[in-house]
């Protein structure tokens, strides 16, 4: 190998590992940049979602900083590399040349030739410039990830209060479909509902909870007072039914004054039935209805009427139905209940005819309706009495022996109260007084000793008698 | 080429060119490793230094051989060789020389120049912490300027020109410390120890009364001058003249490369005169080793004797006891002699 061949082999050695140099600087230069970019990145868009000035997708081109840091990193870490006179003196030296391939780069060597030349190892600690690269990235996704409302600091912080609107929402509109309030205040209602939603904020969320119980409580209310006056239609659509049933079964009884009398009390039921329920004109015949204005009701309007009654109290059964089983109404509480559905109604001509001196007719199928009481309370508006209480004549507890220990219980007991009932014998606290308490009756055992599993081996090899042999 | 010295050695000293001159100075520095038992790397900065044309300056306590090793040296090269004892009584005409009244062969009376002791190539100033500042300081320009200027009239001293100095590190009263400016004109300082057991053992053994053998070979003057020539040939790269630049920068406490040490206990750093010492040696060094480049373990082998004396430590220094070798050796340890910055988490691996 001539001078020039290994000068030029050297220069080949120098180039190439100023390439690893500057592959490895830029490398390591582009992993710090990014790793600074990123934490700025995660900053700003901290920030900006905190402030809610921008959105997720936007705060998503902040990528393209990585590519830009990355770049500007290797122009960077171009300025880092050493000079060749640097990287030829560091091979001189790790491979004790002696400053040989040093004076090759300004002086001729002649017939002098150096040491083949091995590159030196490059080695990067990059534990550390990972760790900050993962914790940057961890930073980034945070906070484009995270909920706005953890990273909202700003003056409007809203609150999230969908989930009770919604539910609010959906009690509204049940009752609405339930046809129990009326259009204008749900819409009232809603409208409210929309305004506390938008305006629910984080600052004083007592106020915005403070707002949502009272719509809440508003809300409840409506259902309440709209059960109850379907309640009240019902009973009252319960009482023509009745009446109309009645009638039907047994309007032969009555005389002409009376059953004039119901007639046209059920001829002022229906009407009124009529006008509060929509639905009931367009389940009567014409001819029913024009017999009802008459008031020459026959059996076959009578019937037609029952049925139509009947089919309008189903529809608000159901409707009452369908807000008890939401939740919003209880139906136990509402007087008609049970009781309005399933009512004979045979007797009550019967019933009309016996009371006739002394009531209406519409008294008396309203007192018909109330119900006829069941076996040994009378009927539901009647007066509770009581009478013939019982005696405490002859009346002892019965006498039981206590047990000493309870005897020398008493003996220093103090009495703190009297009670009614029977004393009872508590025999778990027997004191084992006696030294004979614990003697088996004919045994020659004075005393019993409880011994725990681990010693009986012992206490048993120290009874055993050696066996004669 | 950025340095002139690239120009004056185009072509490097071949093999041919530089192997005869160094197995002569090997053979002399063998000759004294013969004749003065169990120093041999002593022996080889002393030789480095007489090589470097420089002044030497031996500290070590009484009897661990300064004189014999100067001695012996001076027998071993075929030079004019003088022994001044430095006491506090010397004059500096002692050492320079002065005008006699004389009367000459036809009556007449004129002043004649008798030189001193200094007219000489190799002088022995021995003990020369024991003269005074001013007889001291009669040594500065012959040191330097290897010349004697006396009553207007300057005289050049004999080429080549060597002091090699010794004191007494102890019994320090009644002694005057070299200043610094003569102290810089020393190339090396070098401290002189005891021998150890192996070696007193052989001396004790081998040497009636220790007196050392006489040498066997001598060095003429035309020969050293031979060798002189060939160490000026030897070819001192760029980067190793950059790092004896950035040594001495660093010895200064307001250098960027200066190490803490230096930065609290250095009050004065070396000189430019230090750099200039210290890349001659460096050449010797290389040469004796018989290289015709200087490497930067060159320059290592010879820093702390040239900086040793050059570096002037404040009180602090004492006050710790820290010495001068101390923080040369950490300066050296942790300075990249190839001047690469590279980050902290990145290293360069064998």
């Amino acid at each position: 190998m001539n001078s020039q061949s290994t000068s030029a082999h050297h220069d080949q050695s120098i180039r190439r590992f100023i390439r690893r140099l500057a592959l490895l600087l830029a490398f390591r230069e582009s992993l710090t940049f990014v790793t600074v970019w990123c934490f700025l990145w995660g900053a700003v868009a901290l920030v900006l979602r905190a402030a809610s000035v921008t959105t997720r997708r936007q705060l998503l081109w902040g990528a393209i900083g990585i590519a830009i840091a990355a770049i500007a990193a290797a122009v960077v870490s171009r300025r880092r590399l050493p000079s060749r006179d640097s990287v030829r003196a560091l091979l001189d030296s790790r491979n004790d040349c002696g400053g040989l391939l040093m004076a090759g780069a300004d002086a001729d060597l002649g017939v002098w030739r150096t040491p083949e030349i091995t590159s030196p190892r490059l080695r990067w600690r990059k534990a550390r410039a990972f760790g900050l690269l993962a914790a940057s990235s961890a930073f980034v996704l945070i906070s484009l990830l995270a909920p706005v409302r953890f990273a909202a600091t700003g003056v409007a912080r809203p609150m999230d209060v969908s989930r009770e609107v919604e539910n609010l929402s959906a009690q509204i509109e049940a009752l609405k479909e339930a046809q129990v309030i009326e259009e204008a205040k749900a819409e009232a209602l809603e409208q409210k509902l929309d305004q506390l939603g938008q305006e629910a904020s984080g600052e004083d969320p007592a106020k915005t909870w403070e707002a949502l119980d009272h719509l809440n409580d508003a809300v409840e209310k409506a259902a309440k007072e709209a059960a109850e006056a379907a309640d009240a239609r019902r009973e009252r659509l319960a009482r023509a039914e009745a009446l109309a049933e009645g009638l039907m079964a047994g309007g032969d009884q009555l005389d002409s004054k009376t059953m004039t009398e119901a007639m046209r009390t059920l001829g002022e039921m229906t009407r009124k039935a009529v006008k509060e329920n929509e639905s009931l004109a367009g389940d009567l015949s014409p001819e029913t209805l024009e017999a009802i204005k008459s008031g020459s009701l026959k059996a076959e309007h009578l019937k037609d009427l029952s049925k139509a009654l009947s089919q309008s109290k189903s529809a608000l059964n159901q409707k009452l139905s369908k807000l008890s089983k939401s939740g919003m109404i209880n139906s136990n509480a509402l007087k008609g209940g049970a009781q309005a559905n399933r009512r004979d109604n045979s007797g009550l001509a019967r019933f009309l005819k016996e009371n006739a001196e002394k009531m209406s007719v519409d008294e008396a199928t309203l007192q018909w309706c109330a119900g006829k009481g069941g076996v040994d309370r009378g009927r539901g508006d009647a007066a509770m009495t009581w009478t013939d209480g019982s005696s405490e004549k002859d009346a002892r507890f019965k006498e039981k022996v206590l047990p000493p220990s309870s005897v020398a219980g008493l003996n220093d007991s103090q009495l703190v109260g009297l009670s009614a009932s029977a004393p009872t014998a508590d025999t778990s606290g027997v004191a084992a007084h006696g030294a004979l308490n614990s003697a088996a009756s004919g045994g020659g055992s004075a005393y019993t000793q409880t011994i725990l599993p681990r010693h009986r081996g012992a206490v048993r090899r120290y009874f055993d008698r050696p066996q004669p042999k | 080429m950025a340095y002139g010295i690239c120009d004056m050695t185009e072509t490097i000293l071949q093999p041919e060119e530089i192997t005869p001159p160094v197995e002569l100075a090997n053979k002399a520095l063998a000759e004294l490793d013969r004749i003065l038992l169990g120093r041999s790397e002593l022996h080889r900065l002393v030789f480095a230094g007489v090589l470097s044309r420089g002044h030497i300056l031996l500290e070590g306590l009484p009897g661990v051989g300064k004189t014999a090793l100067v001695k012996a040296l001076g027998g071993l090269l075929n030079l004019q060789f003088n022994r001044v004892q430095f006491t506090p009584d010397l004059m500096p005409s002692d050492i320079l020389g002065a005008h006699i009244l004389q009367e000459n062969h036809d009556g007449r009376r004129a002043m004649e120049f008798h030189p001193g002791p200094v007219f000489t190539n190799l002088l022995l100033a021995d003990e020369i912490n024991r003269a005074s500042p001013k007889t001291q300081s009669a040594l500065l320009e012959a040191m330097q300027e290897r010349s004697v200027t006396l009553l207007g009239s300057t005289r050049p001293l004999p080429d080549p020109f060597f002091v090699l100095a010794s004191q007494n590190p102890i019994e320090l009263e009644g002694t005057y410390p070299l200043p610094e400016a003569q102290l810089d004109r020393f190339l090396f300082k070098l401290n002189v120890t005891g021998a150890d057991v192996e070696t007193l053992d052989r001396i004790i053994s081998t040497r009636r009364r220790g007196e050392p053998p006489a040498p066997n070979f001598v060095m003429s003057g035309e020969e050293l001058r031979w060798i002189f020539s060939g160490v000026d040939r030897v070819f001192l790269p760029r980067p190793v003249s950059r790092y004896i630049s950035r040594i001495v920068a660093a010895t200064h406490a307001d250098s960027d490369e200066a190490i803490d040490e230096v930065r609290d206990y250095v009050g004065y750093g070396a000189s430019p005169r230090a750099a200039i010492a210290m890349a001659e040696a460096a050449r010797a060094y290389a040469f004796l080793s018989g290289r015709p480049t200087v490497g930067f373990d060159d320059v290592k082998a010879v820093a702390s004797p040239t900086l040793n004396h050059r570096l002037v430590l404040n009180y602090k220094a004492r006050f710790d006891g820290v010495s001068s070798l101390s923080i040369i050796a950490k300066l050296i340890g942790r300075m990249d002699e190839t001047g690469i910055k590279l980050p902290r988490d990145v290293q360069i691996e064998a």
